[in-house]
């Protein structure tokens, strides 16, 4: 059940930008390092000539997980040196894809009904936004409200999708 | 409920800073108020983890049979809105750049797979600065040939021979890549120039951050090209003011070294000048000036080289090399031969 083919950067960071940073941010101190490595993953793809290899979360967080070792290569003299790549080391299992989800059908049938609880406004943009890609611009304009209601739309329903599956994730 | 559940406020802020970082790269102010929010609580990171998650499982989810109708169900409620709105007013220049947006968003994007590049070059002795579409400049050296793709999404060159500088707009949604043989020299928004001379690829930066990649073959992620560790205590990252050295093609050790910025752009300015350079680096550079060809013999192209030199004057290169190094210079009308003595 993948992610799609062929994606562009601006489809690419919607999807991948809050789990690369989250991913980043357990494993850098500085957040603005995760923010940099988080953009240079894009960089990455979007330099990719191939348009097959661009799809799919392993290869990406294994772009993201060569990073962090690039980035403990040029630390070797620091003091964390060892710490860091110790720990890099000990995880690779977990690296390839630590946001890879299992979702089985019953979280899948109660995302469904997570979504089916939620205003169907907020429902609608939710998906617009997040399943067919369309900006916030073009969202606010059909719908007749400001891009700020647009967030407030999104904001609501990741965080009433977030706590009802909470368990489930 | 689980006493130890966030609060709904804390779930709302986790999923404003998920919104919001899914739709780019945060300012710095707002990076700044990122940070202040998870340092405020212990809670917060996992939270946010929680909330990234779940963006991403809804995601993974978009083409299961249980989410098909939602999206059908969200598409047609798209739909029926704009046709009240265009018959509320009239089409303005917005409407149609919005349904335009949503034609993209629907049509695929092959149409730019198609466009040809667009091809610079110059000849012997010909310098030439470009102003790119995009805004980034590029400054060629003789006998170079850039070509330049402006994609949907990135910024795709290909020096297919010579040496050109690039000031590059900041775009970061869109890559700025240089393709040089099987290299592939990656930035975002910054200064830098690339090279290609006697099988190495040469890229010395003079402002901001570019990575080097191996261009990967098939099926194989691309590897950062890492130069050699030198002592132990040096730091091996391409900063500005420094060049990198590496083979175009195949695996090969990359080498660092510092580059001075005033000298190492003086071709820009019709002037070459090497110091303690291998005379087959000099003699690369100086035959892009000149339809009269220097042609080293011999071991000539490991001597070392001093001087400034105007770009296309042969002769007075050939008189400085004869008068500095133990060579005989053999001149001929279209050729001028160096071999050791």
């Amino acid at each position: 059940m993948g992610a799609a083919y062929g994606k562009d950067v601006v489809e690419f960071s919607r999807e991948f930008r809050p789990a690369l940073m989250a991913f980043f941010l357990r494993r850098v101190r500085d957040h603005a390092e995760a923010e940099d490595l988080t953009q240079e993953v894009f960089s990455r793809i979007a330099a990719q000539p191939d348009m097959t290899m661009r799809s799919g979360s392993a290869y990406l967080f294994q772009i993201a997980a060569n990073l962090l070792r690039d980035r403990a290569r040029r630390q070797q003299v620091r003091r964390n040196y060892r710490e860091t790549l110790g720990q890099i080391d000990g995880e690779t299992v977990e690296l390839i894809d630590p946001f890879r989800v299992t979702a089985g059908r019953s979280s899948i049938a109660a995302l469904r009904a997570a979504l089916d609880e939620l205003d169907a406004t907020t429902s609608a943009i939710f998906v617009l936004y997040r399943l067919e890609y369309m900006s916030k611009d073009v969202i606010a304009d059909s719908f007749g409200i400001t891009v700020r209601t647009v967030e407030k739309h999104l904001t609501k329903a990741t965080a009433r999708l977030t706590a009802r599956l909470g368990d489930a994730i | 409920m689980n006493p130890r559940e966030p609060s709904p406020e804390r779930f709302e802020a986790a999923a404003a800073w998920c919104v919001e970082l899914a739709e780019g790269p945060l300012p710095d102010d707002r990076q700044r108020a990122f940070d202040a929010w998870l340092v405020g609580s212990a809670d917060n990171l996992a939270t946010f983890e929680r909330s990234s998650a779940l963006w991403r499982e809804v995601g993974e989810a978009a083409t299961s049979p249980e989410l098909i109708d939602v999206r059908e169900r969200a598409l047609a409620t798209f739909r029926r809105r704009n046709q009240w709105r265009w018959a509320r007013r009239a089409v303005t220049g917005r409407a149609v750049a919005a349904a335009a947006a949503v034609l993209l968003a629907f049509g695929g994007t092959a149409w730019w797979w198609q466009s040809a590049p667009d091809i610079y070059r110059t000849g012997v002795g010909e310098r030439r600065v470009v102003m790119l579409d995009d805004g980034s400049r590029a400054s060629l050296d003789a006998a170079t040939e850039v070509d330049v793709r402006m994609r949907g999404d990135r910024r795709e060159l290909h020096l297919v021979s010579g040496r050109a500088k690039f000031d590059v707009a900041k775009d970061p949604l869109k890559p700025f890549s240089v393709r040089v043989g099987d290299k592939l020299v990656v930035a975002t928004g910054t200064s830098f120039s690339v090279e290609m001379i006697n099988g190495k690829l040469r890229v010395i930066l003079y402002e901001g951050r570019v990575v080097v990649l191996d261009q990967p073959a098939a099926g194989r992620t691309p590897a950062e090209v890492l130069p050699a560790l030198k002592g132990g205590d040096e730091d091996t990252a391409l900063t500005p003011g420094r060049e990198l050295v590496v083979g175009i093609s195949g695996q090969s050790q990359a080498q660092l070294a510092k580059a001075d910025p005033v000298r190492s752009l003086s071709w820009e300015g019709g002037q070459l000048v090497f110091e303690d350079e291998p005379l087959s680096l000099a003699v690369g550079r100086i035959n892009r000036y000149s339809a009269r060809r220097v042609e080293l013999q011999g071991t000539a192209g490991r001597l070392r080289v001093n001087g400034v030199f105007n770009t296309g004057d042969v002769e007075a290169f050939a008189t400085g090399v004869e008068e500095t190094l133990p060579v005989r210079v053999i001149r001929e009308r279209d050729v001028v031969m160096i071999a050791p003595q």
